[in-house]
């Protein structure tokens, strides 16, 4: 599933997403706002952005303040902090100065087949065609096709995926990443400074290879080339330091910069000065996930330690500060800025912060909601970029509606409205299929403001295929749902590969969350993490579980059963308090939605011994057994209970002796494989399985061997 | 069992055995490390050849030997003989730490008495014969000692099958410096390498783990992961103490190694280049040290042209390798000109009519005019000394007129003058010619000033350079700002400067008419507090910080940051000025962001100023000059001054001159670096190597 669908450059607004850097033509609004903080980023080392949520802070950075500081000879790094901060600085400023060559090529050759060149077409005259492809703002919309949409495609970062694994560097891969011949397209560097910085990494293959008449084949020929790839994943493990300061890390990266840079001196081919600006976009996450919780719950254990954040403050600190060591020199200060985006009702926790920088006060921005004009710029000027207007009455409807305190707008809303609004009308006003503009009839056959945002979230649950997928996509969904309300990051396997759950069903509901921009999904890091697209959905989201799901007394119990089976712990409890299993309820619901959940050993067991124990009938044992059977081969209970004596309920207690009296040996450490006989062996094998929980994989490893060993 | 490589990590104590008794209580605190990691009993070995092959690999394994010292210990024949030798040599070469203890008077060798002991010769243990605490204490700070030595130590462990592939990596390790506790491990299961490792797991201070064809190997072993953990853990918080962990994946290892979690990716180590790749070992060294050590780049090549040791180096101007360097950095970044009024070059000829007045003859005048004191004796005054003086004898108010009376008095731009100004008239031309860049934004020059006088708006409207002017008025509280833009050229000496629809042709030698429309020419205000303004802002916006220079989208910004001669109320000279100024600079923000802005982005020249001249020092801690220093460009801080002359008419110059190597040196202190050339001959080989580079380029280009 590709993080950016195609379809998202046919629509001139992001709906609930954020703008991305390939939509900084289309961000509008924001002008002054833009200037004043790229010029306190520029002028102070560090700097506090602050808005309330859903001001637009990261659409800003994205669209606006990234690619401008970029243009003006800086090395914007923007990093969310993830699971572990640190490591997200290492790797997001790796990929940023670094981004891997075979994703500079997959630019190169979506670029050339997009504006339909051949490899033996020159740079000069792929960078001429796409100018051409200018962006008619303003224009009369009857003046034909506009080419926004294959621009913004075309600049559109690139997910990284390694062509085979020898190409592959020690850095782990970090989903899109915006190579340099984007940069080059979007002009936020030139063609000689792209040049300069393959020579650089590359002396030998690319020195002085790049101009204007190097032909597009030759270009993707050298980056190919194995002497290139080399050089390149040499280079990214010299400055991937495995040291867990980033003082060092930032000190290598200099010196080796610096020693490139030096090298390439008197000729063309010269590394610029680097300036890296380092944005940590999402502070807050650092308060609401790197948090101590005292009582871990199970499904809290992937969370991230609080000492990571403790950690990261120092490690910030260490970059600010100035190494008084240095003998000689006055000042080793770092040429690193750095930017904290942050929402609003966190900027008091920001002490540790101010410790090491007094005059934060000073270089602190705080991003309003948009003005009444400023919103009127936004709805306009993207659909005029694409040739359609709107009429003045519905632009100030829209604005009427939505301001607040008849001053405020807030932008995801206007991206919402007028993204349905465009799907309405304005693609086929595009599209040259009706003539006119966007009127306020358009926004009147939507049920206006309230009925659009209303229907956004509806329209989408709606639109799944039945009411159960409605009632477990709003169950995942409340796992993205902080108990403060907010949002919250979490693993795409962790949200998939949910206890009982199929996780082909739960992708499949992934993928349309995904598509109807409800969630996002990025990978960072070599895994992908979800996430709500914005926090207003929140409340429409709590509202349709509070409908959904609370109203359904039947699912309720399912889940209520659920939860029943998932705390089962196959130890000492199950043994020795055998009354205390499932009851006959929740053995029904689970029955009942066998068919959706998915069964691993620890619930299949858990099934079985609540059958028996409950006395269910031969029936109900048998299928479970046999579901055993079928999940692994060495697991037939089925014919562990034709070998035990007796008859029906009291022969099926007797399997049970049996399992309990093995893994109660194996428990008090009795047992050595030596002298097990090989059913006794395959009974600890089996148990252990059934217990498995993740930490016990290397166990279950060594029984198998021995297991193997044996011969069973 | 431990491993019998030869590396240094036990302990070896060394004693008489007529001590034994002394040394009995000592035992049971060693006990701590361990029976494989002491050795101690040398009672236990046959005396005879085994005996000493045995004492010699006790030796060679020794990371630290406690020495007990007595009389007895000094007379054994095998100590003085064979032992004593050894152990010196090997601490000698720091291969081991000596620790020796006092156990009884004696006549000490020098070679031991130079040693660190843990106990004073005066005071040996026999002293406190009858007081085990105070004994026990000897021993403890021995302990201590002993762990502190080890703890340098870096524990490493593999499995038996990968020894030769670790030796190598180590090998070529301990060349940098490093030294390992290896623990080599056959059997996984063992539980006596797991309470061993467990144990130096946290009294080591760093960790490296080898992978290989046994995949987990001993880490397999929950107890040893859930301990790794904890340290792991324990090193984040570094309040407790830094320890470094690294896991080393073997070429052999399986290929669905799967590593605890917790190890963060960048400290798991590959060898895609093999065991002995020079980048990877340099990343293990640093990543074990926690610290980076840069690499030195390769010498060059050592050919002909290679000078011979002892030859004079030949002949470089630092001055000439400046001007390279901002010669291919100008044309695409940031400049900032700081000028100051020393422009007429001191001691050069006597002040003639037309140039402008410096420091110290403006206070001169200004004294003269306070008719009142004439005839005192006056000491010698800086000008903001002067000015104060002159404030309280009449007015601020007349002090301004004074002031800007004495500087609009009929004078010519300086050379300085003209040649920032060609120097911005060729970049501007340069860009016009859109070389630089496809559409890439063009960088702004940014001219500070602490000059009152409208020389240098003269010279760039001579030189038909568009800009925008900035006046800091009212002592910080106001802008005023003019723009000169689409300035045309009909015919020589001709010029037509627009504003809307309105064009006025000027003459550029009528400099009366000039004036007057660089004081009226555009003219906009912005105050700190603008009355009525503010309550219908929705949020708070400081008009002075966040003016939008932006809007004029300039390529050159006059800045004069102590007023100017034709702003009424704008000129800050005295020095409570001066402190109101920075106050009001420190307080309300009035420094526009932009211009800071600006300022951070490039190289930094300045012209004009001494060095303790009062208006330098002002804007070198109100204009955050600090924050650019932590930016190194192509090009960097340079202030353009010649030492001053002996005999100058100004005393502070004369100050300078008696100081100047101190004085230069504290520029530089500051991250500014002093080049002793005259500033427009600097400025004039600038822009002449523009010309020459970027013509150059135009023709290679074609």
């Amino acid at each position: 599933m590709p993080v950016t669908p195609e379809s998202r450059y046919e629509i001139p607004y992001p709906g609930p997403d954020s703008f991305r850097a390939e939509d900084a033509d289309l961000f509008f609004g924001r002008e002054r706002e833009a200037e004043q903080l790229i010029a306190m980023i520029l002028s102070a080392r560090c700097t506090l952005l602050h808005a309330q949520s859903g001001a637009g802070k990261t659409s800003l950075l994205n669209a606006v303040v990234i690619p401008r500081l970029e243009a003006r000879g800086h090395a914007p790094i923007r990093v969310l902090p993830q699971d572990d901060p640190m490591e997200a600085v290492r790797v997001a400023t790796l990929h940023r100065l670094l981004p891997p060559p075979w994703v500079e090529v997959a630019a190169l050759e979506r670029a050339r087949e997009g504006l339909g060149l051949r490899p033996h077409d020159t740079l000069d005259r792929l960078l001429r065609r796409f100018d051409e492809l200018t962006i008619a703002a303003g224009g009369d919309p009857r003046s034909g096709t506009t080419h926004a949409p294959i621009k913004r495609r075309l600049a559109s970062p690139v997910e990284d995926l390694a062509p085979a694994a020898e190409d592959r560097t020690v850095l782990p891969g970090f989903g899109a990443v915006m190579p340099y011949f984007c940069r080059v397209l979007r002009a936020s560097i030139e063609l000689a400074t792209y040049g300069a910085y393959l020579a650089g990494i590359s002396p030998e293959t690319m020195g002085g290879a790049i101009t204007v008449d190097t032909r597009l084949g030759r270009l993707r020929e050298l980056l190919e080339s194995p002497s290139f790839v080399a050089d390149y994943s040499e280079l990214v493990e010299a400055l991937y330091l495995p040291v867990t300061g980033l003082r060092p890390f930032f000190e290598n990266l200099f010196h080796v910069f610096a020693q490139r840079r030096q090298a390439g001196s008197g000729t063309r081919a010269r590394w610029r000065q680097l300036s890296p600006v380092l944005i940590i976009d999402q502070f807050e996450e650092l308060f609401t996930r790197f948090v101590d919780r005292r009582r871990q719950t199970s499904a809290d254990e992937a969370a991230p330690s609080w000492r990571l954040r403790w950690q990261f403050f120092r490690e910030l600190e260490s970059l600010y500060a100035d190494d008084d060591d240095e003998p000689g020199a006055v000042t080793r200060r770092l040429p690193i800025r750095l930017v904290i985006s942050i929402r609003n009702e966190f900027v008091a926790q920001l002490d540790p912060i101010r410790r090491f920088v007094p005059a934060l006060g000073r270089s602190t921005f705080h991003l309003g909601l948009l003005s009444k004009q400023e919103a009127a710029a936004a709805i306009r000027k993207p659909a005029q970029s694409y040739g359609v207007q709107y009429s003045d009455k519905c632009v100030k409807l829209i604005i009427d509606q939505l301001a607040r305190e008849e001053r405020y707008v807030e932008p995801p809303y206007v991206q919402i409205v007028c993204d349905r609004l465009w799907r309405q009308r304005g693609a086929e006003l595009a599209a040259g299929n009706a003539s006119g503009e966007i009127d306020i009839e358009d926004f009147g056959a939507l049920g206006e403001t309230e009925g659009i945002l209303d229907r956004f979230f509806q329209d989408f649950l709606h639109g799944l295929d039945s009411d159960d997928d409605r009632l477990e996509a709003l169950e995942m969904l409340e796992r993205l749902i902080t108990a403060s309300s907010t949002r919250n990051i979490v693993a795409r396997d962790e949200l998939t590969h949910a206890p009982f759950r199929r996780p082909e069903r739960r992708e499949a509901l992934l993928a349309q969350l995904q598509n109807g921009n409800v969630v996002r999904i990025e990978r960072r890091m070599g895994t992908h993490f979800v996430e709500i697209t914005h926090e207003f959905l929140i409340a429409s989201i709590q509202k349709a579980i509070r409908v959904e799901i609370t109203r359904d007394a039947r699912y309720r119990d399912f889940l209520a059963a659920l939860e029943g089976i998932a705390k089962l712990k196959l130890g000492r409890e199950l043994r020795e308090e055998r009354r205390k299993l499932l009851d006959q309820l929740t053995l029904e619901r689970l029955e009942e939605h066998e068919s959706r959940l998915r069964w691993g050993y620890l619930g299949t067991e858990s099934m079985l011994r609540s059958t028996i124990l409950a006395d269910s009938g031969e029936e109900a044992v048998r299928r479970w057994s046999r579901r055993i059977a079928a999940g692994d081969e060495m697991w037939d209970a089925e014919k562990l209970l034709e070998g035990l004596p007796g008859s029906g309920q009291q022969r099926r207690l007797l399997a049970l002796d049996e399992l309990d009296a093995v893994r109660a040996a194996e428990a008090a450490g009795r047992l050595s494989s030596e002298n097990l006989e090989p059913f006794q062996r395959e009974l600890v094998l089996r148990s252990l399985l059934v217990m498995a929980a993740d930490e016990d994989r290397d166990e279950v490893a060594r029984w198998t061997r021995e297991a193997v060993r044996f011969g069973t | 069992m431990s491993s019998s490589d030869s590396r240094r990590t036990k302990i070896f104590v060394s004693y008489s055995h007529k001590d034994s008794d002394w040394i009995e209580p000592f035992r049971d605190h060693l006990a701590l490390f361990g029976p494989d990691t002491v050795w101690i009993d040398k009672s236990s070995i046959d005396y005879g050849s085994r005996w000493e092959q045995e004492i010699e690999a006790g030796l060679a394994s020794a990371r630290v030997a406690v020495l007990m010292i007595s009389a007895s210990f000094l007379s054994s024949k095998f100590i003085k003989e064979k032992e004593l030798p050894y152990l010196l040599t090997a601490a000698e070469k720091e291969e081991l730490t000596l620790l020796p203890i006092y156990l009884r008077h004696c006549v000490t060798p020098r070679e031991i008495a130079e040693l660190q002991a843990i106990n004073e010769p005066e005071n040996p243990l026999a002293a406190f014969k009858d007081e085990p605490a105070k004994q026990d204490g000897v021993w403890v700070r021995t302990i201590e000692k002993i762990r502190e030595t080890l703890s340098k130590l870096i524990l490493v462990t593999a499995a038996s099958e990968d020894r030769e592939a670790v030796e190598q990596v180590l090998g070529k390790l301990e060349e940098a410096g490093l030294r390992f506790d290896l623990e080599i491990y056959r059997n996984a299961a063992d539980r006596e390498i797991h309470e061993r490792v467990l144990a130096k797991l946290s009294q080591r201070q760093a960790a490296l783990i080898f992978f290989g064809a046994r995949g987990l190997g001993l880490w397999e072993q929950e107890t040893l992961r859930q301990g790794l953990r904890s340290e792991f853990e324990k090193s984040l918080d570094r309040a407790g103490r830094s320890w470094r962990l690294l896991s080393a994946i073997l070429p052999e290892a399986p290929e669905d190694l799967r590593l605890p979690a917790f190890l963060p990716n960048n400290t798991r180590i590959r060898f895609p280049r093999g065991l002995a790749d020079a980048t990877t070992l340099r990343g293990i060294e640093a990543g074990l040290t926690g610290e980076w050590r840069p690499v030195s780049p390769p010498a060059p090549p050592q050919g002909d042209g290679a000078p011979q040791p002892g030859a004079p180096a030949p002949e470089h101007d630092p001055v000439d390798s400046e001007v390279d360097v901002l010669v291919r950095g100008l044309a695409t970044q940031n400049l900032t000109i700081f000028l100051g009024d020393e422009v007429v070059p001191a001691g050069e000829s006597e002040p003639s009519e037309r140039q402008p007045l410096r420091a110290w003859q403006l206070a001169r005048k200004l004294l003269d005019q306070l008719e009142d004191d004439k005839g005192l004796e006056r000491p010698p005054l800086s000008l903001d000394i002067a000015g104060a003086y002159f404030a309280a004898c009449k007015s601020e108010r007349s002090l301004d007129l004074s002031v800007r009376g004495f500087v609009s008095e009929d004078t010519e731009p300086t050379a300085t003058h003209e040649q920032i100004a060609r120097l911005l008239r060729t970049l501007h031309e340069l860009e016009r010619g859109d070389r630089f860049a496809r559409r890439g934004q063009s960088p702004v020059r940014l001219i500070v000033t602490t000059n009152i006088n409208l020389l240098m708006e003269r010279a760039l409207l001579r030189a038909r350079v568009p800009f925008v002017r900035l006046v800091q008025s009212e002592l910080g509280e106001k802008i005023v700002v003019n723009e000169y833009r689409e300035l045309t050229s009909p015919a020589e000496k001709q010029l037509i400067v627009r504003t809307g629809e309105e064009k006025i042709p000027l003459r550029l030698d009528d400099d009366e008419t000039l004036c007057q429309v660089i004081a009226d020419f555009g003219r906009r205000d912005f105050v700190y507090r603008a009355s009525g303004a503010a309550a219908t802002e929705d949020t708070y916006r400081n008009p002075l910080r966040s003016l939008p220079l932006e809007e004029f989208e300039p390529k050159v910004v006059l800045y004069k940051f102590h007023g100017s001669e034709d702003v009424e109320r704008s000129c800050a000279i005295s020095i409570d000025q001066h402190f109101r100024l920075i106050r009001t600079v420190l307080e309300k923000d009035v420094i526009p962001l932009k211009v800071t802005e600006y300022l951070s982005g490039g190289p930094v020249l300045l012209f004009g100023f001494g060095l303790l001249d009062s208006p330098f020092r002002v804007l070198l801690h109100t204009l955050p000059l600090a924050n650019a220093a932590a930016i190194d460009f192509d090009g960097g801080r340079y202030l353009l001054l010649l030492p001053p002359a002996e005999d100058d008419p100004d005393d502070f110059r004369r100050f300078e001159q008696r100081l100047w190597p101190k004085i230069k040196g504290q520029a530089e202190k500051l991250g500014i670096a002093v080049l002793e050339k005259p500033g427009d001959r600097f400025l004039a080989e600038l822009t002449d190597g523009l010309e020459a580079h970027w013509g150059r380029e135009d023709a290679g280009h074609a």
